[in-house]
């Protein structure tokens, strides 16, 4: 599969000088043509600011550092603001968290779907009535019309959620970037957007990037998994083999903090600590003050990324460096 | 909806009933006799006597009180005036359109520059043009009104010769008052325009509309303004109802035969009728003013719209 987004080096920062709280910090993906690539990790990790930086979406205080931003060959980031936003919906499209605030509260369904497929794919009204009006069927909304003349507080979460990509949908872009898309939203609704998604991806072949801190939700789509922690990247491959066989020690905390029904838990398994503030990261590899394996080498030197036997790639000690040794006396 | 006017008319009423009793306590405690300013320093004691017989200016406070309420409530009865002796509610009604008219052309001017120097301000944030902005309607809003009319009285009537000093006898007259008049309140308008747009343009559905490709030109005027406008209607009208009130100096600076003119010569003569009266007629108008734009208020923002479809559907079921 050929390679439809492909993000180099990305390091984003927060502030007005380059000194800044990070965010992302050299981040590298790829998001291959057909494919769901799901970015997980807790709150503050930076997956939200890396997939906004794809649409150039940042809040004014956000800053790119470093890194490409390639599509289809161009780096988005030497755009101009002309160029970044006729790709904006109608190339790369974006379905955001929170779909009560997400959609204009003082204009009905309708004549915002109608505005943008109308100015962006420069068809008549009575077209782009129409196209709306199948789209929302299409994500199984009962009574179109009757949605489309509806306010968005009218709706309920799960209505509003498949407004929103029916909406991004209805554009065909060639890469869909979903963030937190399930988010608050109740289990049954949560499966039925999940299915859209999968739909989407087989019928259309559109890419997708799935943000979430729900590793159950990811399971159920992702091809492709990018770990994330405090800014960076630490595990990135083969969904199934990840979750089979995590080599990261985030990435198998994360996984063992999952309940299962298979297995009979007295107590729930979780991180110790606290992810670190971006202002003010430790040293060597960010997530030793937390990681059970952790040795000195892991408090005074930042692992680089290899690629395992399984092609999975891994920024950890434990995996890349033959200076490791497990248990080795540790002072956090 | 129409549950909702009525019950707003009805809260109307002991606002009403607190003007007059403040208004006409005021005038009551207020040093001087109405019948002796009326009469004249020469007139005798006992024609002053009559005269207070006559207009029942020797009756208690509280028998005074009761009387001009009860003419106010029950008859619409605001008195007649102690120096010509014509109804004062005629005479405001006629005076009333001058002062509308001065209001609204007001009211006119403020929003356009208000709402245009908010857009600009709030688009281009921190730029020259802002901060030209924000100290110009710094200006606006410190700068008494009754000052700056007769600074542009000096300026533009005297020493430029290009607009009237005063009068309101064509459009050319109506200029410089309704500047006047306008300034403070376009002040107001621009900064409540541009804290509301840059409110606004931080919501999601802003970045929504940027997500989904659309021009910067409709994200701000077709998505963010609309949203941003709702709480600036609410000030306009504000403004509106204050503009009424506040063109007394306006009024009496540009010598415009309005209802602020009538007031200001009526307290010169200590006529209490007129005072009482235009004070209430202002008031009431006021209040017309803030039940209007609580209805228009629903209009533009559905959310405010539902909730009245929700208060009637309730009160359907519940019965």
């Amino acid at each position: 599969m050929d390679t439809i987004l492909d993000i180099k080096n990305l390091s984003i920062a927060f502030s007005n000088t380059n000194e800044g709280i990070k965010a992302v910090n050299r981040a590298s993906l790829q998001l291959r043509t057909g494919e769901v690539l799901g970015i997980v990790g807790e709150s503050g990790c930076g997956k939200t600011t890396l997939s906004r930086s794809v649409l150039g979406l940042l809040p004014p205080a956000g800053k790119i550092l470093e890194g490409e931003l390639v599509f289809e060959g161009k780096d988005l980031l030497h755009l101009s603001k002309e160029e970044k936003r006729k790709i904006r919906g109608r190339e790369i499209g974006m379905i955001f968290q929170d779909s009560m605030t997400s959609l204009n509260p003082v204009r009905k369904i309708g004549s915002q779907f109608i505005e943008t497929l109308s100015s962006r794919l420069e068809i008549h009204e009575e077209q782009a009535r129409q196209i709306a009006e199948e789209m929302l069927a299409k994500v199984n909304l009962p009574n179109p019309k009757k949605i489309m003349n509806r306010y968005s507080f009218q709706l309920s979460g799960g209505m509003r959620q498949r407004v929103m990509i029916a909406i991004a949908l209805a554009l065909r872009p060639k890469i869909l970037i979903a963030d937190e898309p399930t988010t608050a939203l109740d289990v049954t609704v949560q499966a039925q957007i999940l299915k859209e998604m999968r739909d989407l991806k087989e019928n259309y072949g559109t890419s997708i990037m799935l943000v979430s801190h729900n590793l159950g939700v990811v399971y159920q789509v992702a091809d492709t998994i990018a770990v994330m922690y405090a800014g960076s990247v630490v595990e990135y491959g083969d969904a199934s083999t990840i979750f089979k066989n995590p080599t990261h020690p985030y990435t198998k905390a994360l996984l063992g903090s999952i309940p299962t029904l298979s297995q009979h838990q007295e107590k729930l398994v979780s991180i110790e600590g606290t992810p670190p503030v971006s202002n003010s990261l430790p040293s060597g590899c960010v997530f030793h003050p937390r990681c059970q394996y952790a040795s000195h080498l892991c408090r005074l030197e930042k692992p680089i990324t290899v690629e395992t036997v399984e092609g999975v790639r891994v920024a950890c000690h434990r995996v890349n460096s033959s200076n490791y040794t497990e248990g080795e006396d540790y002072i956090a | 909806m129409l549950k909702y006017i009525g019950k707003r008319l009805l809260m109307m009423l002991p606002v009403i009933l607190g003007v007059i009793f403040i208004v006409f306590t005021i005038m009551y405690l207020t040093p001087g006799d109405p019948a002796r300013l009326i009469l004249g320093e020469n007139a005798t004691q006992e024609a002053v006597e009559a005269l207070r017989e006559d207009l029942g200016l020797n009756d208690s406070y509280f028998v005074q009180l009761v009387r001009y309420v009860k003419n106010v409530v029950f008859k619409f009865d605001l008195g007649k005036s102690y120096n010509t002796g014509k109804p004062v509610l005629n005479e405001l009604v006629e005076r009333f359109p001058i002062t509308l008219k001065l209001a609204f052309y007001s009211v006119f001017i403020s929003t356009v520059l208000g709402i245009t120097m908010g857009i600009v301000s709030a688009t281009r944030q921190y730029s020259i043009f802002d901060k030209a902005a924000t100290a110009i309607s710094l200006v606006g809003v410190s700068m008494p009104n009754f000052w700056q009319g007769l600074m542009s009285v000096i300026f533009f009537s005297v020493m430029l010769g290009w607009l009237p000093a005063s009068g309101s006898y064509g459009p050319k007259y109506w200029i410089l008052p309704a500047i006047t008049l306008g300034t403070s309140s376009a002040a107001t308008i621009m900064r409540m325009t541009r804290s509301s747009l840059l409110e606004v343009i931080r919501q999601d559905y802003i970045r929504t509309a940027r997500a989904k490709g659309q021009k910067e030109s409709i994200v701000i005027w077709v998505h963010a303004l609309k949203n941003a406008l709702i709480p600036v209607v609410t000030v306009i009208g504000m403004q509106f109802g204050a503009l009424l009130g506040g063109s007394i100096l306006v009024e009496s600076v540009f010598a415009i035969p309005g209802i602020g003119k009538y007031i200001i010569d009526a307290i010169k003569i200590r006529d209490n009728m007129i005072i009482q009266g235009g004070v209430l007629f202002l008031a009431i108008s006021f209040s017309f003013v803030n039940l209007f734009v609580d209805i228009l208020y629903g209009y533009i923002d559905p959310r405010i719209k539902s909730q009245y479809k929700t208060i009637k559907k309730g009160a359907a079921h519940s019965e």
